[in-house]
């Protein structure tokens, strides 16, 4: 079914040609000159985009920094214009109705705003000026009004919520709520640590809110790179255009409320919530809830059981409304389905329960006739649309691409694509007749005298009958006749895919090969992109099942390809990966040397240690039940680390509360007990996210001292492309 | 910056009920005031500064303001801090450039009208003072101050701070820039150095790089290009001392060869005005030879030709002193001028020379500017509002109003102003504003405030909210009167009156105010016993002298003012302003000095006299307050000195101007109403 697919776009679509046909390696550095647009918007009257442009910048000649600026793109041609300016980070851009002006958000200052941007000229200005910060713009549909969210701390909140304080022996309002008093009554009030119960509690009270110490009384205390011992709520606003920035808040109390939508008459407002009365920390369902504009009349809409529901938006003619559910509320089990219902909430269906996929970013067409969505799916995330009244999704866009972003009107769809001949650009692609046009050229001017390596795509069946994709990457410049040691990388997730389509690793597998080594990657079992079954095919089994099939992928690519040196594999990886390779390492010798990076070696410790710890009941279940303390340590690297004899380079992030450095410092310091080859690296200031969105230069040094410690294994048979160039 | 205006115009329409407030100190000083309009060449658009108050900042900010179209205008540039200014639009209607500091010096920015932020095209490291578009679009003309001489900063690093009076300065001279629209920010796509990969290398991507266009030693004040994009007219001077604007020249120079030539060089000001719309006239205003009285006598008007230097005489008519902005259209040259309390706008045919009244309404028009395509933009106001943006078509003009400045005094008690005259002592005739409250009751005698106005070529006029320092409009509102005289000297009333005061300054000026006052009790409006007198800088010297010659005023402030002429001479920047005025050094003529000093009548001073004084003062420096306060505290008489730290001649943040009009409203308060004052120390507005 695919192949014919395949086969269908390629006659229909003409194989665009781009500038890199150069001679030159990608290098560490060139990470720096990606350029990516996204938050792409389409004027009403279909005539502009509007979309965030952003680069990595430097100032001062060492201080690297991003920028992320509003661009405009004129359909009718001509460059696209930049809107914004200065060293802020602009975001969220959306189109008034009359097409006249643009909200979006930025920061200058402690919180993020509204900003107004005139398309008659003049600079943008801030709209709101809510101290807990303002975030996803919609308009009304008449212009006038902005709706925003924010996000508010349980402290400025009244009242108490409808479960129990958390806090063993204490009841809610049972000391001074500091944080929500003025600078008079905070002297009011008696407090010290010498005193009755009362003031001690008080002087205990104060010292929490300064965070010194933090109490942590949740569940979910660890956010991405710091404690977050408050409870924060999303809470819907609305603010005039025309007024004194003045917000009036729609939704309040202690349930949150976001994805916010107007109904087309602009007199019902639909959004996603939570269950009220639950501890959120213990929730993990949503529903659709439906407010008049004003706030008033605001009650639970559309809810599935065991179905998480969110994302809804009514249809341009506000007779239906387009959701998103889960079917399942874990990790492991479930797939985000496309539903519909009318707008009275009534016939709601599930339109996508025959594709086997998870879909999302759905998008009524103007007419309302059809949905579009995307989705990954065997190594693409290609754009699909599918009837509003059921029927099969068809691929608009996918053939290796992925469709990063995008957004349509009635005759055409603005997209960003990537691919591995073009890392970013934005297209717009004629509904009627599916041609297509490249509208920018962000990455030209330096990709021109580059030479890009594509991939070969391979499959491969296990013997349990699961076939597993992978690609293979040659060295650039390889000659016939000679082999090359080759890095065998590895993805997250672990439902991450990867693929041609993929832009995360776009640069890094550039310029791996760039230094002269061949690359395999592959989906194994746990991978997303290959339909539930394939999911939940590493489900109590992180380690045997899903290395295997990595390992079969390595062979099979050495069976096809002679330049594969076996005697010289590497193999890296990061988060689920990174515990992959130390699996890999401490189960097999083959590797000359490997790259952990952010992992988790340790699955009873990972219970606590970072704020993905749900990974582990929702694969294994918890250790005090019944078998599962023994179920996490046979899926444990670190119950073999005696194995581990493979030189290996350990990497974390100081701030990384998504995975935890523990681990990491288990790993290391047992091997240097064992005395193995083993370093260990520390990115100060950043969190789980380092290899996509960390600072720049410590991005690159990532990058390079990951190629450094193989090159002390490694022995090239001519010297790679990569060493000693410079741009 | 300050954020949206919206704000204030929304605000206003809440009051629109009929009832009033006496607005509050801080409300008046943070009125928003428009600036000098600027017209596309295409007439549809205006751009012009807004001035307001930014109390976190504690600084007056403009951001630039525009108006599209004939529509209502809107604020265009939101400088997060510091202000944005100069608008100037590129010749193709295209783009507004302006200059503002964001980060380290003025830059030129540039904006496009159809939509999008302003954008820096250039990155100097010294402040660019002014710009212009070159007529062919491609470049902007700017000038900018040469930075300071490296020898004097490792002087510095080894003997410390010093400089030689009147030896020390910058020069600033023209350059130009090229303005490519679609140059990228070079942050944003670095090359590197190759020993370090990483460190950005200078030099690879740039912004254009300014070309200067003049060298010597002089230092350019003005510049305008030619309209033909040949030539550039500049108005230069030895050095930017203050005093150095009397030996100001116009020269031209050749933007292709650089070839500077001598335009006009009389002994005395040139200033450069405009070009004719043929590029072969340069009109321009001249004391011609006349060093020795041009502070006070008319300067005149002349065009010159490029070609050959032939000079002719302009609206030789007039009787008032040219300045401001000129503007020669194919139809005549327009410009502004004073005719008593109402500036005109007047046009001159530039084949005869003879001048007409283009416009006289609104009462008073300060500045004008002319499309190509016949439109024109005036900053106006009526005699009870507050100054607007206003656009009209040049053949039959029809005003549309563009700003809703007055919206923000819709809702307040303002003063009303009467428009009256008198016979001063020596029979000269002056003239004066009269404010009354807005609730004036014609049988009652009102305590009386008489605030004198600087200069001495000052000029009051009718306005609903007159301020600085003084709370005028909250005494209207408490009950009182104020007179605000045009003393002899003042602009408006033709070089005859502006001279009345040469070697008599004080004295005549003195019969002025006491004869006003007794005009005003002879109508029976005022209360004597309950008489107030207030100034600043000239203003505030004929405060002084009233202080020290008369005893009808129960108190008197006397702001920046010049107690002795003598002490003044030697410690001013400006010492040609008193030998002009007084004819004499005090070498020379002691007796004139003495004559004209509040100081030589000390000691019948009787009245309790405030003295505000900006810290480092330099036009009339502070040992003139210290010489007042001493004497009078040496004949026991009330008195206090109040220094505003770190100022000099005006007070221009808002805390300071916010503490200035306390000061005076308690010394008032006090003395007229005998009120004890004290400074509130909590805010009285929300300040949002």
């Amino acid at each position: 079914m695919k192949a014919i697919i395949r086969i269908a776009l390629l006659l229909v679509f003409p194989i665009a040609v781009f500038a890199q046909n150069g001679t030159k390696p990608i290098l560490t550095s060139d990470v720096l000159k990606l350029t990516t647009a996204n938050q792409i918007q389409i004027s009403n009257d279909g005539t502009k985009v509007v979309m965030v442009v952003t680069k990595k910048a430097v100032k001062k000649e060492i201080e690297y920094y991003y920028t992320r600026h509003l661009y405009m793109i004129n359909l009718a041609g001509g460059e696209p214009i930049q809107l914004t300016f200065g060293d802020r980070n602009d975001g969220n851009p959306v189109w008034s109705p009359d097409g006249k002006r643009i909200a979006f958000t930025r920061r200058d200052g402690e919180a993020s705003q509204i900003w107004i941007l005139n398309l008659g000229g003049g600079e943008a200005y801030p709209l709101t000026k809510i101290k807990t910060g303002a975030a996803q713009p919609v308009w009304s549909p008449d212009g006038t009004k902005i709706m925003f969210s924010s996000s508010i701390p349980f402290h400025d909140i009244s009242g108490t919520p409808g479960w129990k304080n958390e806090r063993p022996g204490r009841s809610f309002n049972d000391e001074p709520n500091w944080a929500g008093m003025k600078e008079d009554e905070k002297k009011a009030v008696k407090n010290s640590p010498d005193g009755s119960l009362e003031e001690i509690k008080a002087w205990l009270a104060k010292n929490a809110t300064e965070k010194n110490p933090r109490v942590l009384t949740r569940l979910q205390f660890q956010g991405e790179q710091d404690l977050q011992p408050e409870q924060r709520f999303s809470h819907l606003y609305v603010v005039a255009l025309n007024g004194n920035g003045e917000a009036t808040q729609l939704t309040s109390g202690f349930q949150s409320f976001s994805q916010a939508s107007w109904s087309p008459d602009g007199s019902k407002i639909i959004c996603t919530s939570e269950p009220p009365n639950v501890e959120p920390d213990a929730n993990r369902k949503s529903s659709v809830w439906i407010m008049n504009t004003d706030g008033k009349d605001l009650k639970e809409f559309l809810a599935f059981k065991n179905y998480p529901t969110s994302s809804a938006s009514f249809s341009p003619d506000g007779k239906s409304i387009l959701f998103i559910s889960r079917s399942g509320d874990n990790f492991l089990r479930g797939q985000t389905e496309l539903g519909v219902m009318t707008s009275t909430g009534a016939n709601p269906t599930l339109l996508t329960e025959e594709f086997d996929r998870d879909v999302s970013s759905p998008i009524w067409s103007p007419d309302g006739k059809t949905i579009y969505f995307t989705a990954s799916a065997d190594g693409d995330v290609p754009l699909y649309s599918i009837p509003a009244k059921g029927g099969k999704p068809t691929i608009l866009i996918g053939n290796d691409k992925g469709v990063m972003d995008y957004d349509l009107n009635s005759d055409k769809i603005v997209y960003a694509q990537t691919e591995i001949a073009n890392p970013w650009d934005v297209y717009q692609m004629t509904i009627k007749d599916k041609k297509t046009k490249r509208l920018t050229q962000l990455n030209d001017n330096w990709l021109k005298e580059k030479k890009v390596i594509l991939p070969k795509e391979h499959w491969v069946t296990r013997p349990d009958g699961v076939k597993v994709q992978y690609w293979v990457m040659e060295p650039m410049n390889r000659k016939d006749g000679i082999k090359y040691p080759t890095i065998l990388n590895i993805h997250g997730g672990p439902t991450a895919m990867w693929g041609p389509s993929g832009f995360s690793m776009w640069h890094e597998f550039q310029m791996q090969v760039g230094w002269g080594y061949g690359l395999v990657f592959c989906n194994p079992r746990g991978s997303g992109g290959y339909g539930e079954d394939f999911k939940r095919g590493n489900y109590q089994d992180w380690g045997t099942g899903p290395a295997n099939d990595i390992l079969a992928a390595l062979d099979d690519a050495a069976s096809k390809y002679s330049w594969i040196d076996t005697s010289q594999y590497f193999v890296t990886g990061g988060s689920y990966a990174g515990y992959m390779v130390a699996w890999l390492v401490s189960q097999d010798q083959r590797f000359k040397a490997a790259n952990c990076q952010r992992g988790v070696y340790d699955l009873t410790t990972f219970m606590g240690e970072g704020n993905a710890w749900r990974l582990v009941p929702d694969y294994f279940g918890y250790p005090w039940e019944d078998g599962i303390q023994k179920l996490l340590d046979a899926n444990s690297p670190y119950s073999f680390v005696n194995n581990i004899k493979t030189p290996l380079l350990i990497m974390h992030s100081d701030n990384d509360l998504r995975t935890g450095v523990i681990q990491s410092e288990m790993l290391y310091k047992s091997l240097k007990i064992l005395e193995r080859p083993v370093e260990y690296i520390r990115y100060p200031g950043e969190g789980h996210e380092l290899s996509r969105s960390g600072n720049p230069l410590r991005m690159i040094d990532r990058l390079i001292r990951i190629i450094e410690f193989f090159e002390r294994y490694a022995k090239h048979p001519e010297t790679p492309p990569a060493l000693g160039s410079s741009n | 910056m300050k954020n949206l205006v919206i704000i204030w115009l929304a605000v206003s329409s809440l009051y629109c009920s009929g009832q009033t407030k006496d607005p509050s100190f801080e409300e008046v000083i943070s009125l928003r005031s428009v600036g000098t309009p600027v017209i596309s060449a295409d007439g549809k658009t205006v751009a012009f500064t807004v001035r307001t108050a930014d109390w976190d900042q504690n600084e007056f900010d403009s951001e630039i303001w525009i108006s599209r179209g004939g529509g209502q205008a809107f604020q265009a540039t939101q400088a997060t801090k510091g202000s944005s200014n100069a608008p100037n639009f590129s010749p193709d209607n295209k783009w507004l450039a302006f200059l503002s500091d964001r980060g380290g010096k003025n830059q030129i920015y540039v904006m496009r009208l159809e939509g999008g932020e302003a954008f820096a095209i250039t990155a100097e490291k010294e402040n660019i003072s002014d710009l212009e578009w070159h007529s062919s679009g491609k470049k902007i003309l700017f000038t900018k101050t040469d930075s300071e001489d490296k020898k004097k900063k490792d002087e510095e690093k080894r003997y410390g701070g010093f400089a030689t009076d009147d030896k020390e300065f910058a020069l600033t001279h023209l350059w130009q820039v090229d303005f490519k629209p679609d140059l990228r920010n070079p942050s944003e796509l670095p090359c590197y150095q190759s020993v370090d990969s990483l460190r950005a290398k200078s030099g690879c991507l740039n912004l254009a790089k300014p070309e200067r266009l003049t060298e010597g030693e002089f230092t350019i004040t003005s510049f305008k290009g030619s309209p033909d994009g040949i030539l550039v007219a500049f108005n230069h001077q030895p050095n930017p001392l203050i005093n150095s604007f009397i030996k100001s020249d116009i020269s031209l120079i050749d933007i292709n060869s650089k070839k500077v030539s001598a335009l006009v060089v009389n002994k005395s000001a040139d200033g450069l005005a405009a070009w004719s719309p043929d590029s072969k006239e340069v009109l321009f205003t001249s004391s011609e030879n006349d060093t020795t009285s041009n502070f006070y006598k008319n300067s005149k008007l002349f065009a010159i030709e490029v070609n050959g230097k032939k000079v002719r005489r302009l609206g030789t008519k007039l009787d008032e002193d040219f300045g401001g902005q000129f503007s020669w259209q194919q139809d005549g040259i327009y410009f502004t001028l004073w005719n008593k309390m109402n500036r005109l706008l007047y046009k001159i045919d530039p084949k005869s020379g003879d001048h007409t009244v283009f416009l006289n309404s609104p009462e008073q028009i300060f500045s004008a500017t002319f499309s190509k395509t016949g439109q024109f933009a005036i900053n106006a106001k009526e005699n009870d509002q507050l100054n607007e943006i206003y656009i009209s078509p040049i053949v039959s003009p029809k005003l549309q109003r563009v700003t809703s400045i007055n919206d923000q005094i819709k809702s307040w008690r303002i003063a009303k102003s009467e428009i009256i005259s008198w016979k001063s002592k020596d029979g000269a005739t002056i003239e004066g504003v009269l404010h009354k409250p807005d609730d004036y009751d014609p049988n009652k005698k009102y305590p009386l405030l008489v605030v004198i106005h600087g200069g001495p070529t000052g000029i009051d006029y009718p306005t609903p909210v007159p301020a600085y320092v003084y709370p005028i409009v909250q005494w209207l509102n408490k009950g009182a009167l104020v007179l605000r005289p045009n003393y002899r000297g003042s602009a408006g009333y033709g070089e005859a009156f502006r001279s009345l005061n040469v070697e008599n300054l004080g004295v005549g000026d003195a019969w002025d105010v006491i004869s006003g006052v007794e005009y005003l009790d002879s109508k029976g409006l005022i209360n004597k016993n309950r008489m107030g007198c207030m100034g600043w800088s000239q203003g505030g010297y004929i405060s002084a002298f009233l202080t020290t010659t008369t005893d009808i005023f129960k108190g008197i402030s006397v702001g920046a003012g010049i107690s002795d002429w003598a002490t003044y001479y030697v410690n001013t920047d400006i010492h040609p302003f008193t030998r002009q005025y007084l004819k004499a050094t005090p070498w020379s003529d002691p007796e004139i000095y003495k004559k004209t000093s509040p100081i030589s009548y000390i000691n019948q001073a009787k009245t309790p006299t405030l003295i505000q004084h900006g810290e480092f003062d330099k036009r009339v420096p502070i040992p003139n307050a210290y010489e007042l306060l001493q004497g009078l505290r040496d004949h026991g008489v009330e008195s206090e000195l109040i220094v505003y730290k770190g100022f000099g001649h005006g007070i221009t943040k808002p805390k300071e101007r916010l503490a200035a009009n306390w000061h005076n409203w308690k010394w008032f308060g006090k003395y007229i109403w005998n009120e004890e004052i004290e400074l509130p120390i909590t805010e009285t507005i929300d300040k949002k």
